[in-house]
C-alpha cells in the first residue's frame, strides 16, 4: 500500500508540477518573442504589429545569428536575425506606424502561414510568379538584380558565360522556387534534386555532388564573400537565364484593394532606389565581415566545441523546449490513453438499457478510429495538418499546437498500453472482484488499473523516451526546440556534421537520463517480489 | 427439522463449444448447512459452482435465491437477464483455488475493499469488521503484508477473511486446498471446519474426502455433469449402492 500511495502520488505531483510548469513556460515563450501573445488574444491583426515571415536562412536576403547587432532584430528565443529583406521590413513597419515583428518559418510554410494569418507580409527574396499569384497578392519589386550560377574556384565552370555551356554539368536549385524551374533552359543538364536551404546547395556543391548553384546576384556575392573556394559565374547579356529574378513582398490573397495592400505599396514606395542598392550593399558586406571576425577554427571536434560556445544558449533553449514536449506529452498522452482504455474496458453487458447499449457502442467505434488514425499517419503530417486547419479557428502558436500534437499522437499508443496492461492483469483479480460484487467499474479502479498501469510502466516510460526523439518532427509547423535550433545554427555558420554531433549528444544525454529515471521508478512501484517471496517461503 | 432453502437450482444446463458441461442440474441449498461436491476432473463441479454466484451464465435453467434479508431481491431468479449479477455477488462469496488475493492491495485492505466499495461502510467500521475476521483466521499479525509475501496457506487464510467480512448469506469454495503444498491443507480445513460448525452455509467443491466425510451436511456427487449420487456423508461414504460413486471413492480411498 505503501508503493501504491507513493506511486500515485508521484503520478499526481508530476502532473501538476508539469502543467504548471508547461502553462507558465507556453506563457512565457512568446512573452520573450515580441507582443505576441497579444496577437493570440486578439485574433490575427494586431493593429499594431507587422508581422512578417522569412526563412531567416538566404543570405544576404535573410540570415539567423546569435549575436545582437543594431540593426538586427530578435526572432523570439531562437537568437537574431538580418539581412536586406530585414532593414526593408523595418522601413514599411516604421512607415505603417507599427511594431515590426518578425517570424522564422520554413520556405514552403511562408504560404501557409500568410494563408491562416500566422503573419501578415512574407519579405523573403520572394519572386512574384504567375503561379504563386494564385495565392498571394504581389507588391512590386522591392529589388531585382541578375540571375548567376556559383560554381567552385579553378573549376572548368570557372570561365564559363552562358548558359548552354552548363549542358554537362551537374546544376542544383532551391527546391520551389524560380532557380531550381530555370535549370531546365540549359539543354542537356544534369538537373540535380533540389534542396531547401542555400546553405545545404553550398554544401553540395563542395562536397561536389553538383557543378553550379542558380543563385540571384547578391545572394552570390554573400555566399562567395564567406566561401572564397567558390566563384560567380555571370553570363552574357541574351546567353543568361530567361527569368524574372525581382522580389516582392507578398501579402495575403484577397487583400489587393484594401487600404493596409496600399499602405505597404506606399511604404515600399517612398524607399528611393539609390537607398534600396546601398542596404543591399551594407547587408552582403556586413554579413560577410559578422563571419570573418568569428571564425571556427579547423579541427572538427575543436570547431563543434566553438560552435557550443558560440550557441549555447540557443542549444539550451532548444533543449528545454524538448524536454517539456517529451514531458508534457507523454503525461498528457498518458491522460488521453487511460480514458481511451477505460472507454475500450466498459464492456457492453446483457442488462444494460438500449440507451447505454448504443452509447457503449459508438464509444467503442470512436475509440477505434482515434487509434487507427493517429496510429497510422506520421506524427509530421498530423501536425502540419492540425496546426494550419485550425489556426484560422484556435489561434495558437506553434508550441502550444506541437503540445496538443504530440499529448494526442502519444494518447493514441497510450491507448494501446493501457489496453494490454487491463489484459495482462491475471483474470482471477477480476474474478474476486467479481464475488465480491463489484461493479465493473469498482473493479477497474480498485484492483485492475492500478496492477495494469504498474505492468505496463516500462512501456509508457518507453514512450516518454520515444517522445524525446520524435518531438524533433514538430520542427515543421516551426515549433524551436532542439533540431529546429540546431538547423538554424548549422545553416547559420554552414557545419552541418559538427552542430548535429552536439546534437546528436545532447538527444543521448537526455534519453539516457530518461532511462535513468523511468528505470529508478519502476523498481520503487514494482508488486513483483519474486524474490522477496522466496525468502519469505524459507523464513 | 426443516432447514430454509438458500438456492434452489432447477434444471440447470451449460455447455461450451457444443459440448454439454453441466446436464440438468436440480439440488436445494439449505441455510447454516455445508454442502459439499466430489467428483472426478472434468466433472463440471467448478462450473457448477461458479453458476451459483453468476461468474458463469449457465444456458439453461433456473437460480432461485432466497434471501431473508433483502426483501427485493426475494425469491428472485438470478438467471433472469434483467438480473444484474453484483446483487447476487455481493451476497454470494468465493474462495478461489489459486486464493486471487488483490496483488496490489494489502491483507487488510484485501478484506476492507470490498465492505467500503461494495456495502458502503465507512473504512474504520469496515477495519474493525476485517480485524476480526483476520483474527478468526489467524492472520491479523499480517494485516499490513502484501499478498505476494505470503505463504499459500496464509494467502487462503486470507481470501476466507475476505470473503467472510462480506458478511454473505454463503461462501463458495473451489477447490481451496488443491493448489497448497500438503502441510499447508491442514490450516486451511482446520478454519473451514471450524466456520462449518459456527453455522456458516458453505458450499464446497474439494478432492479432501475426510473432509467432506466429517464436516458436511450434504454431499454431491458429480460425474460427466449429472448429479449421479447425493445424500448425506454416511449416504455416500458407507452406504451408497452406486458403481460410479463407490469406484470413484476407492480410486480415492488413500486420501481418507
Amino acid at each position: 500500500m505503501k508503493n501504491a500511495k507513493l506511486f500515485f502520488s508521484f503520478i499526481g505531483l508530476v502532473v501538476s508540477l508539469l502543467v504548471f510548469s508547461g502553462f507558465t513556460t507556453a506563457q512565457a515563450a512568446p512573452l520573450k518573442s515580441g507582443n505576441v501573445q497579444n496577437e493570440a488574444q486578439n485574433g490575427v491583426q494586431n493593429e499594431n504589429q507587422f508581422i512578417v515571415g522569412m526563412e531567416c536562412n538566404y543570405e544576404p536576403f535573410n540570415w539567423q545569428s546569435g549575436i545582437e547587432t543594431p540593426s538586427a532584430v530578435k526572432i523570439g528565443s531562437a537568437g537574431y536575425c538580418d539581412g536586406y529583406d530585414v532593414q526593408i521590413a523595418k522601413l514599411i513597419a516604421a512607415d505603417l506606424h507599427k511594431e515590426l515583428v518578425i517570424k522564422k518559418i520554413e520556405w514552403d510554410g511562408l504560404q501557409p502561414a500568410l494563408q491562416s494569418g500566422v503573419i501578415d507580409a512574407i519579405i523573403a527574396g520572394m519572386t512574384d510568379t504567375p503561379e504563386r499569384e494564385n495565392g498571394i497578392d504581389f507588391t512590386t519589386p522591392y529589388y531585382s538584380s541578375d540571375m548567376v550560377m556559383i560554381v567552385k574556384a579553378n573549376s572548368p565552370q570557372e570561365n564559363f558565360t552562358t548558359i548552354e555551356q552548363f549542358s554537362k554539368s551537374r546544376v542544383i536549385g532551391q527546391k520551389n522556387t524560380i532557380y531550381d524551374e530555370v535549370i531546365d533552359q540549359i539543354k542537356g543538364v544534369k538537373h540535380i534534386t533540389p534542396k531547401d536551404t542555400y546553405p545545404l546547395l553550398v554544401y553540395s556543391l563542395q562536397n561536389d555532388d553538383a557543378d553550379g548553384i542558380t543563385a540571384e546576384l547578391p545572394v552570390a556575392k554573400g555566399i562567395v564573400e564567406s566561401n572564397p573556394d567558390l566563384k560567380i559565374v555571370s553570363f552574357e547579356k541574351g546567353k543568361g537565364f530567361d527569368a524574372d529574378t525581382s522580389v516582392s513582398i507578398g501579402l495575403k490573397k484577397g487583400t489587393r484593394g484594401t487600404q493596409f495592400f496600399a499602405d505597404v505599396q506606399n511604404a515600399l514606395n517612398n524607399i528611393p532606389q539609390d537607398k534600396r542598392e546601398q542596404l543591399m550593399l551594407n547587408a552582403v558586406n556586413k554579413n560577410s565581415t559578422e563571419e570573418s571576425s568569428n571564425k571556427p577554427p579547423d579541427n572538427f571536434f575543436a570547431s563543434a566545441l566553438w560552435i557550443l560556445q558560440n550557441n549555447w544558449s540557443l542549444f539550451l533553449y532548444g533543449t528545454e523546449i524538448t524536454i517539456l514536449l517529451a514531458i508534457l506529452g507523454t503525461v498528457f498522452g498518458f491522460l488521453i490513453g487511460l480514458a481511451l482504455g477505460l472507454g475500450n474496458a466498459a464492456k457492453i453487458k446483457p442488462h444494460n438499457s438500449i440507451l447505454k447499449k448504443s452509447l457503449k457502442y459508438i464509444m467503442h467505434g470512436a475509440i477505434k478510429a482515434y487509434v487507427f488514425v493517429f496510429r497510422g499517419t506520421p506524427m509530421m503530417i498530423q501536425a502540419i495538418f492540425m496546426f494550419y486547419i485550425l489556426r484560422p479557428v484556435i489561434h495558437w502558436e506553434p508550441l502550444t499546437a506541437g503540445i496538443v500534437v504530440i499529448s494526442i499522437n502519444t494518447g493514441a499508443y497510450m491507448s494501446e498500453i493501457i489496453r494490454s496492461g487491463i489484459q495482462s492483469v491475471d483474470i482471477g483479480q477480476t474474478e474476486a472482484a467479481q464475488s465480491l460484487g463489484m461493479t465493473s467499474n469498482q473493479q477497474l479502479y480498485h484492483i485492475i488499473l492500478p496492477q495494469a498501469i504498474r505492468n505496463s510502466f516500462p512501456s509508457i516510460g518507453n514512450q516518454f523516451v520515444v517522445n524525446i526523439k520524435d518531438s524533433c518532427v514538430l520542427n515543421v509547423i516551426g515549433v524551436i526546440e532542439l533540431y529546429f535550433q540546431s538547423t538554424s545554427i548549422s545553416g547559420s555558420i554552414m557545419l552541418f556534421a559538427q552542430t548535429f554531433l552536439i546534437t546528436c549528444i545532447i538527444y543521448l544525454v537526455l534519453t539516457f537520463l530518461a532511462q535513468f529515471l523511468l528505470n529508478t521508478i519502476e523498481k520503487k512501484i514494482s508488486l513483483d517480489g519474486k524474490a522477496f517471496s522466496a525468502m519469505e517461503y524459507s523464513a | 427439522m426443516k432447514k430454509n432453502t438458500v438456492l434452489s437450482v432447477r434444471g440447470l444446463c451449460k455447455s461450451y463449444n457444443g459440448v454439454e458441461v453441466l446436464k440438468n442440474i436440480s439440488v436445494d441449498f439449505h441455510e447454516g448447512a455445508t454442502t459439499t461436491i466430489i467428483g472426478p476432473s472434468g466433472s463440471g463441479k467448478s462450473t457448477f459452482i461458479r453458476c451459483l454466484n453468476r461468474l458463469e451464465t449457465p444456458d439453461k435453467g433456473q437460480i432461485i435465491f432466497n434471501n431473508s434479508n433483502a426483501g427485493a431481491n426475494e425469491g428472485a431468479n438470478i438467471l433472469d437477464p434483467a438480473f444484474n449479477p453484483t446483487d447476487v455477488q455481493k451476497q454470494i462469496s468465493m474462495v478461489f483455488q489459486q486464493f486471487n488475493l488483490f496483488a496490489n492491495k494489502t491483507v487488510l485492505e484485501n478484506c476492507t475493499i470490498g465492505q467500503t466499495a461494495v456495502l458502503g461502510l465507512e473504512k474504520s467500521k469496515a477495519e474493525k469488521i476485517a480485524f476480526s475476521n483476520l483474527k478468526k483466521v489467524g492472520m491479523e499479525q499480517f494485516a499490513n503484508k502484501l499478498p505476494y509475501t505470503l505463504s499459500g496457506g496464509q494467502k487462503q487464510r486470507a481470501a476466507i477473511a475476505r470473503s467472510l467480512s462480506m458478511n454473505p448469506k454463503v461462501i463458495l469454495f473451489d477447490e481451496p486446498t488443491s493448489a497448497l503444498d500438503p502441510q499447508m491443507v491442514a490450516e486451511v480445513l482446520d478454519i473451514m471446519k471450524k466456520l462449518a460448525n459456527e453455522g456458516l452455509t458453505m458450499i464446497v467443491v474439494t478432492h479432501e474426502m475426510q473432509f467432506a466425510k466429517e464436516v458436511s451436511e450434504n454431499v454431491i456427487f458429480l460425474e460427466s455433469g449429472s448429479i449421479v449420487d447425493s445424500g448425506n456423508p454416511k449416504h455416500i461414504f458407507e452406504n451408497s449402492k452406486n458403481a460410479s460413486t463407490t469406484k470413484f471413492l476407492q480410486k480415492t480411498r488413500s486420501t481418507l
